[in-house]
């Protein structure tokens, strides 16, 4: 996985990562490569 | 080489290094409104991670050896599609900094100076631009990551984009 995207939400904040709807993509020289949410991991403030 | 009889003698010499232009464009959109709203955003933060993968493809696309890669200029964009204010950091990690990054990332608020190279940082409204002070260079050794953070000062929606353009240094491979 060339790029990783950690979101770090509030304490005690609902992920539902359903809701989250991500798009682009990365590229070097000629090769696109997509960003999608399996990039994303949301994780809640400890 | 001269020689006596007035011929060139050529020697053979290790690769010399190139710089290549590399152009990495990240584009990455999403909502953040879903997880923080006001008075909460504070302690939303998103780190985007360059991971060890990334340098595979520029090895393989700008046809350098696998060994270091020596950067010389980046540039960064990060923003929202409104006027809201954010901070902007770059850092290098090596592999046992990360390995701490991601055992600790939830008690984060920020990535503390020592648990990585800090490399460029910003602020402003809207979005902000980051790049490298000319001459200053840093090298990139297998197992590092770029980090981008960038951290709302004020409650976040639809989030970000950003590119990374940089010139790499590196030995080309000898084909």
């Amino acid at each position: 996985m060339p790029v990783k995207i950690i979101i770090r939400v509030p304490k005690g904040k609902k992920v539902d990562k359903s809701k989250l709807k991500v798009s682009g993509s990365l590229v070097v020289g000629d090769t696109v490569i997509p960003v999608t949410e399996k990039d994303v991991e949301v994780v809640e403030a400890g | 080489m001269s020689t006596e009889s007035g011929r060139f003698v050529s020697i053979s010499t290790l690769p010399s290094l190139q710089v290549r232009q590399a152009k990495v464009i990240g584009t990455a959109f999403f909502d953040f409104s879903p997880y923080v709203t006001e008075p909460l955003y504070t302690s939303g933060i998103t780190w985007f991670i360059f991971a060890d993968s990334i340098f595979d493809r520029f090895y393989s696309t700008y046809r350098f050896k696998e060994n270091t890669l020596s950067i010389s200029l980046a540039e960064a964009e990060a923003g929202y599609d409104r006027n809201y204010r954010i901070r902007f950091r770059i850092g290098k990690m090596n592999a046992s900094q990360f390995k701490w990054f991601l055992a600790n990332m939830v008690y984060l608020s920020e990535i503390p100076n020592d648990k990585w190279m800090l490399l460029w940082h910003g602020w402003g409204d809207g979005k902000v631009l980051v790049r490298t002070v000319p001459g200053i260079n840093f090298t990139l050794n297998r197992g590092d990551v770029i980090i981008l953070e960038v951290k709302p000062l004020a409650p976040a929606v639809n989030f970000v984009r950003f590119y990374f353009i940089t010139d790499l240094i590196g030995v080309p491979r000898v084909t």
